[in-house]
């Protein structure tokens, strides 16, 4: 954090030097929030002045008064104060309260169903300095001045440079935690699909020309019809030509007419297979894009992200662009065509009737576009009705011991009965209008044919007195092209939804692209080779979401070789301190050193290659047991695997498998027990030689027996490396050479076993409460 | 009738109603005062939120710890009522929607924009994130922020607004 920065700010949103990820947050806050995106300039004077012109590091909308009605007053902070402004909306006037940030002891926070009221307290049971309500949407916005309040109470200080971009995050938080961008238009959408085709763009102009082609010799064939009867059929019946002459012609078109569906089949053969490929090359860059990216991001990004919409992303939207750009680009630019096609040679043909024929056109586009989005509703309806079908499934499949020990089948048989009859409802309703629908517009289509019919047939008995004959040629010729109007209205009628659908999943996958890696790459990454595994905290804090403070100052000094043992109730902070080591995130402030170098500027590959991790779950991949032991290093020997399997007290277990080091494990593979798949990970990790060892509950989910072979490997693995060690079950630790104890965030305490013991605080209380447990079930 | 459990120390006594006083401070805080105890600073917080509005009240002290349930509140003396319906009535704010403007539907979001009984407002839902009903029949609708909207009866609303929500609710 740095000096305080002032920051001219006008009433319209402009947020001087703004970064690209403020000004979307700045969109977005305008865009889904009725609230200004930074604080009326005229506001922010006031309250400086009135804090004697301190500069505002952090504020917040308070967004409803007293008597829980919105309003629009503000909350800042400055070096010394915390103001609250009250724009009085009848005169401009603003009034100001003032409290010395020295004088605020307690914060209380009622948190209600929307609203929080917050009272800033001198003393826990004096009356409050001040009672703040607001909506939950500016939780987060408040809860950064709460923070930066209670490091104050807590005797650290913390200074904020950007009041206007922390402001702009935190309204946005919510909207962005769901949508990560402000929605492009459609428009913005396909152009940068398209851009995935600039690659093949040779292939993509001939696939294209193909399919203009085929289209083009598509309306050729009826023009063939009419040639064959205007000028060979009728001439020929009149007399006027002789019958070879005749026949002849006829040879003739017949050999053009077979030529044409020759060509045009060559050209639909080249256009569809052309595409396809295309689209498939689109496909795979894309999902070789998204997933080297998806690798890049942050452990904070996939924890936010749910597992399964990431994998659908790749596999799953990924296809349906495929589809998008494979056929529906070229149908939709193909049904234009064959429309604009289509009316020219009919109204070159003959205007009159053409033009009869092309003007319904658009107003039938129009009624299929007026359609598809009234249907919108009913859609959403039956994806309700659907979500709430396959919830039960989800409910009750993993739940079935329960609903069986509970003999609640007939229960639960019956709550999915109704929602699939609600299902089938909804559905068919959908049915029903859709079969309504279509018909009307084929009606409208033979209605058009019919008239077409009215108006040509008096044209076509021309007996000299019609000024407008029609030849039966071009009577036939119509007719034929009439055919040739349902096929490209309906593709255009659905485009719609499939536009819909190729966005949505253009989006999801752009959301990702777009997501920059969080962590700060430093330009001057210092390769740390070998490790001696120093590590320091200096007022560590940190937080997941920016609400709750996972971890408050946390200082310590950690040498190579040390091991540690961190304790403390479950929530206090210990996994998070093993996370912030191998920078799996970026702590929220404070100071962690790997052998005195700040780890932002830590080369992190080389880094985390020499740190080890066995986590309590240990994940193992798809593959061999050979294969998972060596992942991370591919080139140990064997003598190195089973030396490390050995260590790990594990080659024996290996060495009685059916395939032995070569026995598939992982998913849909063998299926080995907690502690043995445990001690394949302490392997992995002996064979990596790490200097910074993390154990995290490596013990804490096997048996006795399991557990003691495992302790048998980590003390091997321990040995001369610095050692950060979490275990619920004190005993394991008693190795350590000093202990951590955390408590809500906080390093509460230090030292040895025995040191800690004598100092009766937690460690002690949570050490006897574990012998009176063992106490009790120790029979 | 024995509306109130007292709860210190981890000890559970039984204490008749009109042995707590409920007042609120200066500023608004709840407080409660038992005979022969000191006036203790507590928050109030409704057991079933949406099906018993009077019923079931947990009194907490600042600590988060239950002081005492109270059962019915009509068995409290007016004026510790009065006190406590006023500090439930902070914790309780929803919107109201009174009418449906437009409902949009975004990229992974859905944008309602409505009339509540606060005036215009606008939020958003996740697309997954369905209306829930309640056995009363009242809807609520949950946004990105974790704001509540409640729409009482639908029957209230005008057609147009019953239009939008057809597809949400039953």
């Amino acid at each position: 954090m740095s000096a305080i920065k002032a920051n001219a700010v006008t009433d319209k949103v402009v947020v001087p030097n703004a970064n690209d990820t403020t000004k979307s947050n700045v969109r977005m806050v305008e865009r889904y929030t009725d609230q200004p995106a930074v604080m009326p300039e005229y506001i922010r004077r006031e309250l400086e002045a009135e804090c004697n012109n301190e500069l505002v590091q952090l504020y917040a909308l308070v967004d409803l008064n007293a008597v829980m009605q919105l309003s629009q007053n503000w909350m800042a902070i400055t070096d010394n104060f915390l103001a609250i402004a009250t724009p009085h909306a009848d005169n401009g006037a603003v009034s100001v309260q003032r409290i010395a940030r020295a004088s605020i002891k307690a914060l209380d926070d009622q948190p209600g169903l929307s609203s929080t009221v917050l009272s800033l307290l001198a003393k826990p049971d004096d009356p409050a300095l001040a009672v703040l309500r607001y909506t939950h949407r500016q939780r987060q916005a408040v809860e950064n001045i709460k923070f930066v309040i209670q490091q104050q109470i807590s005797g650290y200080t913390t200074r904020h440079d950007d009041a206007d971009s922390a402001y702009a995050a935190a309204t946005a938080e919510a909207v962005k935690n769901a949508q990560a961008s402000v929605s492009n238009t459609r428009l913005a959408v396909v152009l940068r699909l398209m851009t995935y085709l600039y690659p093949y763009r040779f292939r993509v102009a001939v696939g294209m020309l193909a399919a203009f082609i085929m289209t083009g010799l598509t309306l050729l064939s009826p023009y063939l019809t009419k040639y064959i009867i205007d000028d060979v059929y009728q001439p020929f019946s009149k007399g006027a030509i002789s019958r070879d002459t005749a026949i002849e012609l006829s040879g003739i078109v017949i050999a053009i007419l077979a030529f044409v569906y020759l060509l045009r089949e060559i050209n639909h053969w080249i256009r569809l297979r052309l595409m396809s490929i295309i689209g498939e090359h689109v496909a795979h860059d894309i999902r070789r894009e998204l997933y080297s990216h998806m690798q890049k991001l942050s452990i904070s990004f996939f924890s936010r992200k749910q597992t399964g919409s990431l994998i659908s992303r790749v596999s799953h939207d990924t296809d349906r662009l495929w589809d998008f750009l494979a056929f529906g680009v070229v149908e939709v630019t193909l049904s234009i065509a064959m429309l604009i096609g289509l009316s020219v040679v009919l109204i070159t043909l003959d205007w009159r009737l053409g033009l009869l024929m092309t003007v319904p056109v658009p107003i039938l586009l129009a009624a299929f576009v007026i359609h598809s989005r009234s249907m919108k509703r009913y859609f959403v309806r039956a994806w309700r009705k659907w979500s709430s079908l396959t919830e039960v499934l989800t409910d009750t499949i993993p739940g079935i011991r329960v609903v069986k020990a509970f003999n609640q089948e007939d229960r639960e048989i019956k709550r999915f009965n109704e929602h699939n009859a609600n299902c089938l409802n909804d559905f068919n309703y959908i049915h029903t209008i859709w079969t309504r629908f279509w018909p009307r517009i084929i009606f409208a289509l033979h209605f058009i044919v019919v008239m077409v019919w009215v108006f040509a047939i008096p044209r076509l008995f021309s007996d000299g007195t019609v000024t407008t004959p029609l030849s039966v040629g071009t009577f036939m010729a119509f007719l034929l092209y009439l055919g040739m109007f349902f096929q490209p209205i309906e593709t255009i009628g659905m485009m719609t939804r499939m536009l819909n659908r190729a966005t949505t999943s253009a989006l999801r996958v752009f959301e990702i692209l777009d997501t920059n890696p969080d962590q700060k790459t430093s330009t001057t990454a210092i390769q740390l080779e070998p490790l001696n595994g120093r590590v320091t905290f200096e007022n560590v804090s940190f937080s997941y979401d920016g609400v709750r403070q996972i971890l408050q100052g946390v200082s310590f000094d950690v040498k190579p070789g040390e091991m540690i043992g961190l304790v403390g109730p479950s929530g206090a902070g210990k996994t998070t301190v093993t996370n912030l080591i191998v920078n799996f995130f970026s702590r929220s402030s404070g100071n962690i050193l790997i052998d005195d170098i700040d780890i932002d500027q830590l080369d992190i590959g080389p880094f985390r290659r020499q740190v080890g991790m066995v986590l309590q779950d240990p994940h193992l991949f798809h593959g061999t047991v050979l294969d998972n032991i060596r992942y991370g290093l591919e080139d140990a020997s064997y003598d190195q695997i089973i030396e490390a399997s050995r260590a790990a007290n594990a080659h024996d277990f290996i060495c009685r498998l059916p395939h032995g080091y070569e026995t598939v494990v992982g998913e849909r593979g063998h299926t080995l027990s907690g502690g043995e798949r445990q001690r394949i990970s302490i392997a992995r990790a002996i064979l990596g030689n790490p200097r910074i060892l993390i154990l995290d509950e490596a013990t804490s989910s096997v048996d006795t027996e399991a557990e003691r072979k495992i302790q048998q490997a980590l003390e091997v693995l321990v040995k001369g490396r610095t050692v950060f060690a979490i275990a619920h079950r004190l005993s394991t630790l008693n190795k350590a050479d000093r202990l951590f104890v955390f408590e809500e965030g906080k390093l509460v305490e230090e030292g040895s076993h025995k040191a800690l013991l004598e100092q009766e605080g937690l460690y002690h209380r949570l050490s006897s409460l574990q012998r009176e447990l063992h106490g009790m079930y120790a029979v | 009738m024995v509306c109130m459990r007292f709860n210190i120390g981890g000890v559970i006594r039984g204490a008749e109603m009109n042995l707590f006083k409920f007042s609120k401070n200066q500023h608004g805080q709840l407080q409660v005062l038992r005979e022969g105890n000191m006036l203790l600073s507590v928050k109030p917080k409704r057991c079933f939120p949406w099906g018993e509005q009077n019923r079931y009240i947990s009194i907490r002290d600042m600590e988060n710890n239950e002081v005492t349930l109270v059962q019915n509140l009509d068995d409290l003396d007016e004026d510790s009522r009065q006190a406590v319906g006023d500090a439930l009535n902070e914790t309780s704010f929803v919107f109201t929607i009174e009418r449906i403007v437009d409902i949009e539907t975004e990229f992974e979001i859905r944008v309602w924009h409505v009339i509540t009984d606060q005036g215009e407002y606008h939020f958003q839902t996740k697309l997954d994130e369905w209306p829930m009903k309640l056995e009363q029949g009242q809807f609520i609708i949950k946004d990105v922020a974790g704001n509540l909207y409640s729409v009482a009866d639908i029957d209230s609303l005008d057609e147009r607004s019953r239009r939008f929500l057809w597809a949400y609710l039953d």
